[in-house]
């Protein structure tokens, strides 16, 4: 047994010695090879590195803030926990430890960042005793009225120990000291270094949060559930409070950009299967190129198992290359994308971004480019353990081929449109949870679909060919001697099509959307606002005096003010915008007049369609509101399309939201113009008066205001121009990568048709003719998968993200992405073409 | 479809137990077009050990057929090849693979070598697929290198080579495993008359002992066999020595 074991193991490895050594003699088959399993790990480890950077920053920095707490009481929004209720949490049973945290924004010369405000109690969370050491500065020097900074914000700002620093809570500003710059450790790594620290009554001051704190860490005793302990912390205190584990709050923390974080699975998915063609047809190539060398093997005895685990060894390792390759590129692309990322993306996040490489996402791209490559290699290898040991006997040219066999396979496309259906029905019918594989089920089914009809594709492609003027039967014929590389070329570009069309209309719907959504901002001559347009609203508030100092102006007619305030409700974090009346924020001025009467009044309330999705609310129904001052029953008043915060948005009145969460001030003013002052003059004096404030104000006229609010949508649209970009160079890359491997298979034939006298150009053409004709099948066919696929991103897109998309089919996108596809068609056959043309005759013709 | 008589199969049982090849009531048929094409009719004869045997016809006389039912490539459609006792038509793929190795030699008409092999590397094949490391190959490959004339070339790939040459190592490869039979289908087809006569004296001198049956359609290497099998529309209708 173990002899055969042995002598079976000997086989395989000449086997695999052979195969290894043909690719090293053939390195620009072997490049082609790996070529498209590069490109899908590229991109997929690139988006993996993404993903992992934002988790990992926010986990990080969760997890950090946390201190090792068990549970964290917060308040329902910025305005935090009372100190009161420190003793009572400290006095229920389980509970080992608490410590209160102050984690607030504040503006510090300008900048945004974190201060954070601890007292003694933070020893039993964490270990502070090194402070001197990792900071280098003796403690005594630290009064209690000085910050130490984190290195990330000490280097932005320029500051060092000794440094003062102007500081705005929401109420005042103060200028401050700088007592150190951590160096290393915690303090040296958290949240990036974006931080201040200070003793915990300093930072109350500083923020204007007296007697609060915005969260109160606990420690439960070992062996006691923290879910009993979080329950009785909510029976004590009632519904002022939200209590959370370090885990919800990282939830939490990536609620902004689940969207991406979601859509990266289908993207792979898309990818590994372009890059399945890809690799198809390079494998398909090899073994109809090494089909003598096969038999010939065959005939001195190799036997059939030998052949095909050395052809799946070297499909194998051409995936594991490109992966390996790929991978390596796909990670530097990510660390460039996470230091590009928009800003408009960054503020949906808690935390500073640090690009990190998670353990999975190198691992997960190699997985996937090795599966693609094997399972593209799965029919070649059926090809290549098919080869006769009697075909060794004829000669090369008169070596049977089993490409001829390109059958109709009704059973096949019966399988095919049963996963199509399946696939189709658990995607439609649980869009949220069964996206990735009900779309799995019909990519997998529309590429058995197309190869049961096959002979329709290549006699489609052969057609065309045919049609092209002068050159008479030559490309036809290339064509349909390599019905599979037809079949894998054309499906790889309608695979690309397919998805540009599908991305085109559903992102071109949400982007009109977005814009839409922001219209009435127009309606203001100008804005003051306490975040920029292109960002998330934050928790700065400009104070009630700039306001004041607003309407003195002689130009101004009106000032209408309204406030941002992000609020848990239950276990998310929804937006409340408090508005006036005549307000033109989308909240309010998209509903009826009746609606915005009721909000006004402080009887009712508008939400975002996404919160009605999710809650299955309509006008009308009743929302109970818990606030600091106990709940508040409302009414729906109005859903209005507002996509502002991916959680929700509800709309009350600024006085009820002001009275209800204690917070005074605004996060922006609404200007009118009065009649005879020019914008302009407007502008420069409102820009006169917050120049000079501590507080970081945006001054913008209503047009400005619109498009930065609408930059988020061209952001996002950026990014999916770039994927479908990528997607038609895939799809370009299919068409090279074919024709080359044809023009290296059929040097010698090539060779003769030069000999009997065809000119360079005449080659060159009967090439090109061949790459277009695949083009167009592959543009034809993919339009119409490709709307069928916008059918459900559509639905999905209602669904999931609760994005009112349309299934529309518009003639211009279409045409236009099929004209992109021919271009890109007509590039990919511009290389192999000049190749042909080049060809040293004498040499094609005595090539073996 | 005409069958071997009686008395061939009675002569074929007889010899068989001397003979290293037996071959009684050998069929191929093929479906081509809807019609079904013979390309051997009831052929029987035995081949002593140590003989040269040439295989001639016109083309499509099945003479290739023949060989191919011999080394193991196809199989009958009826009738049996038994070669040094072993029952062709009885092995499944594997053992066919198996066989091939150990049993039977090939050199091909259009010499069928390892383009990304060197030549030393190309003689060492078989026993290569057999499981032996190529290092361990050297020796003996270059040993038969060497009884082809071809020793400073061991190194040089066949794309470096000229056809003559080209041949020769194929000659060498198929006496790599040493085996008892070696068929060689037209292999002085793609050379010249001066390098064809010098690769037929090398294949002859190196297999002397074993049995070497060639296909061809050349009468001067015809005449040089023990026997000669002339085959015409897939049977055999003389035997000559």
């Amino acid at each position: 047994m173990r002899a055969r074991s042995a002598a079976l193991l000997g086989m395989v490895q000449s086997s695999v010695t052979l195969d290894l050594r043909y690719l090293r003699t053939r390195p620009t088959r072997a490049a082609l090879a790996v070529v498209g399993v590069f490109a899908a790990t590229t991109l997929i480890a690139a988006f993996l590195c993404i993903q992992g950077s934002l988790s990992n920053s926010v986990t990080r920095f969760e997890t950090a803030a946390s201190a090792g707490a068990d549970l964290q009481v917060m308040g329902l929004t910025d305005t935090g926990v009372p100190e009161t209720a420190l003793p009572m949490i400290a006095s229920l049973k389980g509970v080992s430890a608490t410590a209160p945290l102050l984690l607030h924004p504040v503006v510090v010369n300008h900048h945004s960042v974190d201060l954070i405000g601890i007292d003694s109690a933070i020893e039993s969370f964490v270990n502070v005793g090194n402070a001197q050491q990792n900071t280098g500065i003796p403690l005594e020097s630290v009064s209690p009225e000085n910050l130490l900074a984190g290195p990330g914000i000490a280097e932005t700002l320029g500051i060092h120990r000794g440094s003062k620093v102007l500081v705005y809570g929401g109420t005042a500003h103060r200028l401050v000291r700088v007592a150190g710059v951590f160096t290393h450790g915690l303090g040296a790594t958290f949240d990036n270094g974006y931080y201040f620290l200070t003793g915990l009554s300093f930072a109350q001051t500083l923020t204007g949060m007296p007697q609060a704190v915005d969260s109160i860490l606990v420690k439960t005793l070992p062996h006691v559930s923290s879910r009993q302990v979080a329950s009785q912390i909510r029976k004590t205190l009632g519904g002022r409070i939200a209590v959370s584990s370090p885990s919800e709050l990282v939830r939490l923390g990536l609620a902004g950009i689940q969207q991406l974080l979601s859509s990266v699975p289908v993207v792979s998915v898309a990818v590994v299967l372009i890059a399945s063609f890809l690799v198809f047809n390079t494998m398909s190539m090899l073994a109809r190129d090494r089909r003598s060398e096969l038999a010939t093997l065959r005939a001195l005895g190799a036997r059939r198992r030998q052949v095909v685990i050395g052809f799946v060894v070297q499909a194998l390792l051409l995936g594991a290359i490109g992966s390996a390759i790929g991978t390596v590129i796909g990670v530097l692309v990510g660390d460039v994308l996470v230091h590009t990322l928009p800003p408009f993306f960054l503020t949906y996040l808690p935390a500073a971004v640090s690009f990190s490489v998670p353990v999975s996402a190198p691992l997960t791209a190699v997985a996937a480019g090795i599966a693609a490559a094997l399972a593209a290699a799965v029919q070649p290898a059926v090809s290549v353990s098919r080869v006769a040991p009697v075909e060794a006997m004829k000669s090369e040219e008169g070596v049977s081929d089993d490409e001829e066999c390109l059958l109709y396979r009704p059973r096949l496309a019966a399988l095919s449109l049963t996963a199509i259906a399946l696939g189709s029905v658990i995607f439609w019918l649980s869009p949220k949870t069964m996206t990735v594989p009900g779309i799995a089920m019909m990519i997998v089914g529309w590429v058995l679909l197309t190869y049961a009809f096959a002979p329709i594709l290549v006699g489609f492609a052969c057609a065309i060919a045919r049609g092209w003027p002068r050159t008479g039967e030559l490309p036809s014929a290339g064509l349909a001697r390599s019905p599979r590389h037809v079949w894998g070329t054309t499906s790889a570009i309608a695979a690309s099509v397919a998805l540009v069309v599908c991305l085109a209309e559903v992102v071109g719907q949400g982007t009109s959307l977005i814009d839409q959504s922001v219209q009435s901002l127009r309606g203001a001559s100008a804005w003051v606002t306490s975040a920029p347009a292109n960002a998330l609203p934050n928790h700065v508030l400009l104070p009630t005096k700039l306001g004041m100092a607003l309407r003195q102006r002689s130009e101004v007619a009106r000032v209408i003010a309204g406030q941002f305030c992000y609020v848990r409700l239950g276990s998310r974090e929804i937006l409340l915008q408090g508005v006036e009346a005549r307000s033109a924020a989308p909240i309010l001025a998209e509903a009826s007049s009746r609606a915005q009467e009721a909000v006004i009044d402080g009887r009712g309330v508008t939400i975002s369609s996404q919160l009605a999705n999710s809650d299955h609310l309509r006008a009308g129904d009743p929302l109970d509101l818990q606030t600091p001052v106990g709940v508040k029953h409302l009414v729906v008043s109005a859903v209005v399309v507002s996509l502002l915060w991916p959680e929700g948005t509800v709309g009350i009145s600024l006085s009820s939201l002001q009275s209800w969460y204690g917070r005074y001030g605004a996060s922006w003013y609404e200007i009118d113009l009065r009649p005879g002052f020019s914008p302009s003059t407007l502008i420069r004096g409102v820009n006169q008066l917050v120049r000079s404030a501590s507080y970081p104000a945006y001054v913008y006229t209503g047009a400005q205001y619109f498009r930065g609010a609408t930059s988020s949508s061209e952001g996002f649209v950026r990014l999916v121009m770039g994927v479908e970009l990528v997607a038609l160079v895939v799809g370009a890359l299919a068409i090279l990568n074919t024709l080359m491997l044809l023009i290296l298979g059929r040097r010698r034939e090539l060779g003769v048709f030069r000999a009997v006298g065809m000119s360079r150009a005449q080659l060159s053409r009967t090439i090109k003719i061949e790459g277009i004709s695949m083009g167009i099948v592959g543009a034809v066919t993919g339009v119409p998968f490709g709307l069928i696929f916008q059918m459900f991103a559509s639905h999905a897109e209602s669904v999931i993200q609760e994005f009112p998309i349309l299934f529309r089919v518009r003639a211009m996108p279409i045409v236009v992405t099929v004209v992109i596809a021919l271009a890109v068609a007509v590039l990919g056959a511009w290389w192999p073409a000049r190749q042909a043309a080049r060809l040293n005759v004498i040499e094609a013709i005595g090539y073996e | 479809m005409s069958r071997s008589t009686p008395e061939q199969t009675e002569f074929v049982a007889e010899r068989s137990t001397s003979a290293l090849i037996a071959v009684t009531d050998l069929t191929r048929s093929y479906p081509r077009g809807g019609v079904t094409v013979e390309a051997l009719r009831g052929v029987t004869f035995v081949i002593d050990r140590s003989s040269f045997v040439a295989i001639m016809g016109p083309s499509g006389s099945g003479k290739s057929t023949l060989l191919h039912l011999l080394g193991c490539l196809d199989r009958p459609t009826a009738g049996n090849v038994v070669i040094n006792g072993i029952d062709l038509s009885r092995l499944n793929d594997d053992d066919a693979s198996d066989f091939r190795r150990r049993h039977i030699g090939f050199v091909f008409q259009f010499f069928n070598l390892v383009p990304s092999l060197k030549a030393w590397e190309n003689v060492a094949l078989p026993a290569m697929l057999d499981g032996t490391a190529l290092s361990k190959l050297r020796l003996r490959a270059e040993e038969l290198l060497s009884q082809v004339g071809l020793s400073d070339r061991s190194l040089h790939r066949p794309g470096e080579m000229s056809g003559g040459e080209l041949q020769r190592v194929a000659v060498a490869r198929a006496l790599m495993a040493d085996p008892p039979v070696v068929l060689a289908d037209e292999p002085t087809g793609n050379l010249d008359s001066v390098r064809g006569a010098e690769i037929l004296e090398i294949l002859l001198t190196a297999s002397s002992g074993r049995t070497v049956v060639l296909a061809t359609h050349d009468h001067g290497i015809a005449e040089q066999a023990h026997r000669v099998l002339e085959l015409r529309d897939g049977r055999l209708v003389t035997e000559g020595s």
